[in-house]
Order: C-alpha cells, then sequence, then structure tokens
C-alpha cells in the first residue's frame, strides 16, 4: 500500500479523492492496473505519467466506473468527497459523472458524437444533471460555458457540428464539456496529445486559468514531461500497472528515487544533447500484462536491479522517503540507499 | 451538396436508360418472334401478321426502341392478351393488395430489426448474440414461398390459429368503403371492427413470410454496425458525462448505426417487389405478384414484360431517394465544400 | 490508448484461420452438413435404386417410409431420388453462377479500375444497368425473354450477380492502384499484366471467395425462385423450386412432404453457405479485439 504524498497546500484536511489500493484485471489475466492508491486534495494538479500500457487511460476509466466487461475492478476503494464509490451500482455512479467528477478525453473529434451540434451535446450535459432548467437556459449556460474556454463568437458556433471545429476548438468544447456541472475533479486523458504544440500551450494556458478560478482538482494523465513539470503539482510515475513513484513534481524530477523515474528524466530529448551521441532510451520493452514476473516489473529493464535476486523474486514495498513538501514515495528495493546518499551527499545548508 | 445530388440523378436516368435497352433488347429482340410470346405457339399466321404491323416489329430496331419508350412513359403498357383487359388497368386494381402487404412488411422488418439488433447489441451475451445470428442466417435462407406454406402447414391447417390461402379477407367479408384500398384502414376509418380484425387476421402470415428476408437482411447490417459504433470513443464520454448505457446506446450509438443502414432501404424495397412474386401466390394474395406469376403460367408475357420495366423504375428512384435523403440527415456531407 | 505493441508479426491468413478452430461449432456443423449435401448429389443417385423419374402409379403420395424416405409425389415419383437430383442442379448452378459472374462481372471491374477515366465510366454505366433491376427480377427477364429453362435461368442469375462483382473488384482495385507498393512496381518497370496477377489479385483473392460463397448461396435461393414461379427448369426435371410448386396443391390437404423437403433442401445448401462464409470472414478479416476500454 502506498504512503501518499503529503499535501501540498496547508490546511485543506481531507482529500477530494482517495484511492486505494485499486486492481482492474482484463479477461482474468490481464492486470491492467495494481494496487493503486494516491490522494488528491483540493486544488491539487497531479500528473499521472508512464508509457504507453502503463495503465494511466485504465485508471481514469477505473476511478469514473466505466470499465466494463471483460475487464472488472478487482479490488480496492475509490473514495470521492468521503464517499466509496467504486462500490456504487451504474445509476448512482450516472448521478456522479459529470457533477462531482469528468473526464476529458485524448481524441477529442472522436469523443464527440459526429451527427449532433455541440450545442446539443453540451445541452444534453446541462439538462441531465439539472433537472429544473429549461432548454433556453440551458443553451445560455452553454454559451457561457463556450466563452470561457475561449471559442470564438460561441453564439453562432454553438450549432455547428463536430467535423466543422479544428482540433483545438474541440479539445476547448471537451473542456467545456467537462466543466459544465461544475465537478470537483476532472481527469484530463492526454488532452493535448493529438495537438501542435501552440495548440497545445493554448490548450493549457486555458487549463491552468480554470483551475484557479474555479478550484477543481486535476488528475492529468501524459507522457509529456515538460507540460508535467510546467503545470501540475505532484506526480505519479506508472509502470506496469503500478505508481512507482509519487511526489511533489519538483523534488520528483530533482532527485528522483525510482531508476524507471531516473531513466524517464534522462530520456527526454534536449536541444544541446552533442549530435554523435545516441539518444538515451530505456532498453527492452514494457512488459506483457498477461505475464507479469514475480518480482519488480521493472527489473528486466532496471539498471541497478537487473539480474539481482530481490528484485526478480519480491515485489518492493512503497515507502516514503524524506519529509514534508519534499518527500517522495518509492517502490524500489533501492530507493532508500539512494535517499539516503542523496541525503548525505548534500552539505547542510 | 447540390453538386453531388446533381450527379446522382445523372446517373440514374443513364442507368434507366440503360436498364430500357436491355429490357427491349432480351423482351422484344431476342426472342425469335416476340409475337409468338404474346400469342402463344399456336397462334394462327394472320394474327401473328397483324400482331407485327400493330407492335410496328417491321420497323427498324432504333424506331421500336423509341416507341417502346415513348409508349411505356405515356402509360401504354400493352393489353394482356389473355383477358383483353389493358395492362396499366390490371396492374392497378391490383396494387393497392400489394402496397397493403409490402407497407406491413416493410415496417415488421424495420421495426424488428431494430428492436432485436439493439438488443443483441446492448446485450453483448453469447445467447442473444447467438439467436440473433440464426435467426438471420434462416431468415436469408430459406425460400420465402416454402416458407409461407410451411406457416400455413403449421398454423391454419394444424392449428387452426389462422386463416389459409384465402387472400385478403375470409369467405362472406365485404371489404370496407373504398377510401385508400388498404382494407385495415379502411375498415378502422369506417368503423368496421370485425372487417378489420380479418383483414388483420389475413395480414399476419403473409407479411412475416415477405418480411423476414428484409428483417434479417437489416438485422444484420444493422447489428454490425452498432457494434462498430459501440466502440467509438464518444460512447464512453457520453457515459462519462452521466448517461446510462442504455440511453448511451440509442440516443447516440443507433443514430449513428442508422446512416449506413438508411442506404439499404432501397435494396428493401428491391426485396419486396421480388419477394411479392414468390410469396402472393402462396397465400392467393390478389396483387401485383400474383398476377405476374398468373401471367407466367399462361405464357401471357405482357404484364410480366411492364411490371419488369416498372420495377427498375421504382427501384432506381427509390434508391436515388434515399442516397439523397442520406445525404441530408448526415451533417458531414451536409456541409461537404462547407468547410470553415 | 491501451496500445500494447505487439512484437510479433501478424499471424499469416492460414494461421488466424486456424485460430480458435477448434471450437467453431457452428462453423463444423454447416460445413459437416453442407458436405453431406454434396455428396449425396455426386453419389447418392448411384447408390439409390429408384431414379428420379420413374413414376409408381400404385404408390402416389405416400407419406414418407423406409421404401420412401421423403415421400412420393402425386404420379408417384420418389421423391429422396429427385431431391438428391434437385441438389445435383442446384449446387452445379451455384458454382457455374459463381465461376461465370466472378470472370465476366470481376473482369469488368478489373477493367474498370486499370482503364482510364472514359472505360471505368462506360463500363460502370453498364453495370448500372444491370443493377437498375431487382436481382430477382433481371433473371426473371432473361429468363422470360430468352425461353424458360435451366441454362437460361442459370444466364439469368449469372447477369444479377455481375454488379456485386463488378463494384467489389472495381472497388478493391482502385484502393489498391493508390497504395505505394504498386506505385513502386510500376517504378520498377513491372508491364500491367504482371501487375494485376501477381499483385493486385492475390490481395483481393481471400475476400473474393468469401463473398463468393454468399454468392452460391443467392444464386441456389433465386434458382429456386425461379423454379417456383415456373421459369427455371422445366417439369419434369427435378429441381426444389419446381417441386415446391408441384407440392402446392398437396400441401394444404395432407400431402405436405412433397413441398417441404426440397425446401428443407434450399434451407440447409444456403444457410450452411452463409454461415461458412460469415465464419471464415470473421477470422481472416482482423478486427481489432478490444479490451473493453476505448
Amino acid at each position: 500500500m502506498t504512503v501518499p504524498a503529503p499535501s501540498p497546500r496547508a490546511g485543506d484536511a481531507a482529500p477530494v479523492l482517495s484511492v486505494r489500493g485499486l486492481d482492474v484485471v482484463f479477461d482474468r489475466r490481464v492486470a491492467a492496473v495494481s494496487d493503486v492508491s494516491f490522494d488528491l486534495r483540493r486544488g491539487e494538479k497531479l500528473a499521472v505519467v508512464g508509457e504507453s500500457g502503463s495503465g494511466k487511460s485504465t485508471l481514469a476509466l477505473a476511478v469514473l466506473g466505466l470499465i466494463d466487461p471483460p475487464g472488472r475492478v478487482a479490488g480496492g476503494a475509490i473514495m470521492l468527497n468521503g464517499r466509496d464509490i467504486g462500490r456504487l451500482d451504474d445509476r448512482a455512479l450516472r448521478s456522479i459523472r459529470s457533477r462531482e467528477i469528468s473526464l476529458i478525453f485524448q481524441d477529442a473529434m472522436g469523443a464527440l458524437d459526429p451527427v449532433k451540434s455541440i450545442g446539443a451535446q453540451l445541452v444534453d450535459t446541462l439538462r441531465r444533471h439539472r433537472p429544473g432548467v429549461g432548454r433556453g437556459e440551458a443553451r445560455r449556460r452553454a454559451i457561457q460555458l463556450l466563452r470561457e474556454v475561449e471559442v470564438p463568437a460561441p453564439e453562432q458556433r454553438i450549432d455547428d457540428y463536430p467535423h466543422q471545429y479544428s482540433g483545438g476548438m474541440l479539445q476547448r468544447v471537451m473542456i467545456a464539456i467537462a466543466l459544465a456541472n461544475d465537478p470537483d475533479v476532472v481527469i484530463a486523458d492526454e488532452p493535448t496529445t493529438a495537438l501542435d504544440v501552440t495548440t497545445q500551450a493554448q490548450v493549457l494556458a486555458l487549463l491552468d486559468r480554470i483551475v484557479a478560478e474555479r478550484g477543481v482538482s486535476v488528475v492529468l494523465i501524459t507522457h509529456n514531461l515538460g507540460i508535467v513539470s510546467r503545470f501540475c503539482d505532484t506526480v505519479a510515475v506508472m509502470y506496469a500497472g503500478r505508481i512507482v513513484e509519487h511526489g511533489r513534481v519538483d523534488a520528483v524530477f530533482a532527485a528522483p528515487l525510482h531508476p524507471y523515474t531516473e531513466a524517464l528524466l534522462a530520456s527526454v530529448p534536449r536541444a544541446d544533447w552533442p549530435r554523435d551521441r545516441p539518444l538515451p532510451a530505456i532498453p527492452g520493452f514494457p512488459p506483457d500484462l498477461a505475464a507479469l514476473p514475480p518480482g519488480c516489473s521493472f527489473e528486466p529493464r532496471c539498471p541497478l536491479g537487473h539480474g539481482l535476486d530481490i528484485c526478480r523474486k519480491v515485489v518492493p514495498e512503497a515507502r516514503r522517503f524524506g519529509t514534508g513538501a519534499g518527500s517522495a514515495s518509492a517502490e524500489c528495493h533501492f530507493a532508500g540507499e539512494r535517499a539516503a546518499r542523496r541525503a548525505a551527499a548534500e552539505v547542510p545548508a | 451538396m447540390l453538386r453531388l445530388i446533381l450527379a446522382r440523378v445523372v446517373t440514374s436516368i443513364i442507368a434507366l436508360v440503360g436498364a430500357s435497352i436491355f429490357a427491349f433488347v432480351i423482351l422484344r429482340v431476342t426472342p425469335g418472334d416476340p409475337t409468338r410470346l404474346i400469342l402463344g405457339a399456336f397462334a394462327p399466321q394472320e394474327s401473328v401478321d397483324r400482331l407485327r404491323e400493330e407492335l410496328g416489329l417491321n420497323l427498324p430496331l432504333a424506331d421500336q426502341y423509341l416507341i417502346y419508350v415513348r409508349d411505356f412513359l405515356a402509360g401504354d403498357w400493352g393489353f394482356s392478351y389473355s383477358t383483353g383487359e389493358p395492362v396499366a388497368t390490371q396492374l392497378a386494381s391490383r396494387f393497392p393488395a400489394t402496397l397493403e402487404l409490402g407497407l406491413y412488411a416493410f415496417l415488421f422488418a424495420f421495426v424488428g430489426a431494430v428492436v432485436l439488433a439493439l438488443l443483441a447489441a446492448y446485450r453483448r451475451g453469447p445467447i442473444s448474440d447467438g439467436a440473433t445470428r440464426a435467426l438471420s442466417f434462416f431468415g436469408l435462407g430459406v425460400p420465402p414461398f416454402w416458407f409461407g406454406l410451411v406457416l400455413m402447414i403449421v398454423f391454419f391447417e394444424h392449428l387452426h390459429w389462422l386463416p389459409g390461402p384465402d387472400g385478403r379477407l375470409g369467405p362472406g367479408v365485404a371489404p370496407p368503403p373504398a377510401v385508400t384500398r388498404l382494407y385495415t384502414i379502411d375498415a378502422l376509418l369506417a368503423g368496421q371492427f370485425a372487417t378489420f380484425a380479418d383483414a388483420a387476421a389475413h395480414l399476419v402470415l403473409p407479411v412475416i413470410t415477405l418480411g423476414l428476408f428484409p428483417l434479417s437482411f437489416l438485422l444484420r447490417l444493422l447489428r454490425a454496425n452498432l457494434l462498430d459504433v459501440s466502440r467509438e470513443p464518444f460512447i464512453t464520454v457520453a457515459r462519462s458525462r452521466g448517461l446510462s448505457r442504455w440511453a448511451a446506446f440509442v440516443r447516440h450509438a443507433l443514430p449513428n448505426a442508422f446512416l449506413p443502414t438508411l442506404t439499404a432501404a432501397g435494396l428493401l424495397l428491391g426485396q419486396l417487389l421480388a419477394g411479392s412474386v414468390l410469396v402472393e401466390k402462396v397465400f392467393n394474395w390478389p396483387g401485383v405478384g400474383a398476377l405476374v406469376t398468373d401471367g407466367i403460367l399462361r405464357q401471357d408475357f405482357s404484364v410480366v414484360q411492364a411490371f419488369i420495366l416498372i420495377s427498375a423504375f421504382i427501384y432506381v428512384l427509390a434508391n436515388l431517394l434515399v442516397d439523397i435523403l442520406a445525404g441530408f440527415i448526415d451533417p458531414r456531407v451536409r456541409h461537404a465544400g462547407m468547410r470553415r | 490508448m491501451t496500445d500494447i505493441a505487439d512484437r510479433r508479426l501478424p499471424p499469416s491468413t492460414a494461421r488466424r484461420l486456424a485460430r480458435g478452430l477448434r471450437r467453431d461449432w457452428a462453423l463444423y456443423g454447416a460445413l459437416a452438413l453442407f458436405g453431406a449435401l454434396v455428396l449425396l448429389a455426386a453419389f447418392g443417385p448411384l447408390l439409390w435404386p429408384i431414379g428420379p423419374l420413374e413414376m409408381d402409379f400404385a404408390a402416389t403420395l405416400a407419406p414418407p417410409s423406409l421404401a420412401h424416405p421423403m415421400g412420393t409425389d402425386g404420379t408417384g415419383r420418389d421423391i429422396f431420388a429427385r431431391f438428391m437430383d434437385g441438389a445435383r442442379v442446384s449446387l452445379s448452378v451455384g458454382a457455374a453462377v459463381v465461376l461465370t459472374g466472378f470472370v465476366f462481372g470481376g473482369g469488368l471491374g478489373l477493367l474498370a479500375g486499370i482503364g482510364g477515366w472514359t472505360a471505368d465510366v462506360l463500363l460502370m454505366r453498364i453495370v448500372d444497368a444491370l443493377a437498375a433491376f431487382p436481382p430477382l427480377i433481371l433473371a426473371m427477364a432473361v429468363t422470360v425473354g430468352l425461353g424458360g429453362g435451366l441454362h437460361t435461368a442459370a444466364l439469368g442469375i449469372m447477369l444479377s450477380t455481375v454488379p456485386f462483382y463488378a463494384r467489389l473488384i472495381r472497388s478493391d482495385v482502385l484502393r489498391l492502384r493508390g497504395q505505394t507498393f504498386i506505385e513502386a512496381t510500376t517504378a520498377l518497370g513491372a508491364r500491367p499484366s504482371r501487375i494485376v496477377f501477381r499483385h493486385l489479385l492475390p490481395h483481393t483473392a481471400s475476400t473474393m471467395l468469401i463473398q463468393s460463397a454468399a454468392v452460391f448461396g443467392y444464386s441456389i435461393l433465386t434458382l429456386a425462385g425461379l423454379g417456383f414461379v415456373g421459369l427455371g427448369a422445366q417439369i419434369p426435371e427435378p429441381e426444389w423450386g419446381a417441386m415446391i410448386t408441384e407440392g402446392l396443391q398437396y400441401a394444404l390437404t395432407g400431402g405436405w412432404w412433397v413441398s417441404v423437403f426440397p425446401g428443407i433442401g434450399v434451407l440447409i445448401a444456403v444457410v450452411t453457405t452463409n454461415v461458412i462464409a460469415d465464419h471464415v470472414r470473421d477470422r481472416i478479416d482482423p478486427r481489432g479485439q478490444q479490451l473493453g476500454v476505448v
């Protein structure tokens, strides 16, 4: 069980979202998410990073209760605003989705019904969760939302269809839909991956502003470490369905405890990288989630633990190191050693 | 958008012209002596000669073709040589029966396919899936005339639940006052509920028989489309917004799955036209199909020829309309060429 | 989103077909039934003592028994013998239609696909003219015009499959033409015929085979329809559709077997071919197996 990183903000007592020991299994063989635990505080922006296939998207869907057979949530608790929503049936979950927690999808073009207008989809979201609201009122709110996400000329564009919008605009619409009912938590699954760099920056800035204004908590799923460092407060690194490291962004990025995190950071291409040196990459391939090794799942590719008995046989427990805001938790047999060595190497201020 | 419509209309017209040429060649030119086709093999020579003059068979082929087309478009479809009546009148008098049967068969096929496809795609269970596929295979493979017969053997001869091959109404039941000439509707309009019940009872087996193939066809198509669409991201998005799985299916998956199915509606009409020829005789249904079957039996081919060309006309027109309609409904096609 | 990279090459067609084959009961059942029908059609008449045209006036309208497993008709002919002959007729017409339809229709489509714009437009308008008729009605037109009988019926049915094959092959050819490997082959100096036979056709082969199975089933059904209205096989030739018509007069007065058995024959022939086509296509055509997560 992970011991969650302490909140970056003093004063906020209970976390908005609290996940403990979540397991998601597909077809009874594939362990897509294993023993995942983390807390999300009010206003916190948590990044979930990892390679393709690490379980990030599955985690997002699991929190919203959208895992369909042949997949199922095999264990763990999901507490939203103090309630265990993991136990609720679809009916009860429906009133929670969009109202307390919502999801922003990666493929904005595919995420909207091509035969319904943007306005229709927005209005539907609004009226579904506010029974008394009439169509006129809902339409006004929808235009308001579009304006908030910086869609130009919202009164005209509200009746357009998805194929008449550009990718960046569609992503804004997705954000509008996600925010329509004032949720407490928004999970954004790779919201900028399909966009060009300029649009990416714009959308992120928008997200930033909205989060500040509305005070929502965000879980940002991404594999782009640059976005993480600029936008998020905390980061959880996922590998093979587990969270292998979790802590404040600056702490983790400055002094990564888990070898995978370290390798990830090292593999980010830099503009000043010497031409003749090969780009750093993590050797090997992500593991087959249907056939995970008995020990640490990163062991086959780990520069530290490859071939070591303890790494091959024993799954490392998550332990927290460091204190206060600079602390982080990691699942590695050698994390403690590395943390201690680093602390010793630092000259006391 | 307009350009697309225009292109389709032109292609349709060309297709019809081509079809008329084909029909002309096959039905008028190739048989050694078309008069034999109309008069039968034993007619005296003077009748044959007279008919040749009448039909203009001594004119050059191109002229003959033009006369053929002109007559057809003007509604002059020749005479039935066994009854002496003009073909047009015969067809017109038989048309309401076929229309009533076809209408209900279409509804049966359509509604049945939507309901079954939705259930199968939504439940995703092996049983409902297997049952739907089995039904489709059966419906697409069973000869409709045989199926109708079997239904009658079971429900009429053995169980006595439903009427047998006595057409639209039982013996001794008078048709309702003619408004639409569709007995069920006319009976309701006139308040004759007993007649309505009788007409409806007589419709049950023929409708099922005629509608089974189109139902199976639509079911396969719709089910496949629904399954494809239900895997699209926007369905999951809809659920993340708070819709139940069923609501997401009906409000988002179904309309999207419908579009490609809509274009098949034209094909459906063709199946109903062909089906009426095969099915009406079995139930002694007094419609156009039975007229054609009788014509073949009696070697009176004037009706058959007219029917063939009319079918092509209706078929092409229906497909054209359906394509245009689908273009209007799909906003992506509607706005083609209007990108912002 | 869960795109776990599969680093093994995608399995070959044969392997994809074999995968999971063990549990496919529907496919096995269909293959077995169809095979039985073929055997019956091919060898049955050789082994069965009674001929399809032999009349036995002492045993008219006899219900199914050991001597006559499917009973006899109004003139005492053994229905089982006629059934097997009918199977031979239907299966051979089906095969003939598929072969000729594929060659003729496919040829049209191929020419339209590889020819220039003019050829395409011209040829496709011819196809359109044929497609203007509902399929059965086109076959009817041919048999009415050229006279009834098995051969004209087969011709008519074949013509009604031409639009299907032509459009299918044309769209495949057009699609493949645009693909890079064709450009590459042309750049290497290959002759058009070589391109067609060595590169285009193999890609379309598997889909063609599977679609042809559906056409096979369709032709048997249509042949029966034509026989039913009297335009196909002529009396007394045993063809399932004509046999059903013959049995109409006895059907509701107790002699159900005359019409029912031939109909079962059509049903089995068409359904088994469709099932086989479907199941084979499901295997060969990779339909992405999602894990329930979009």
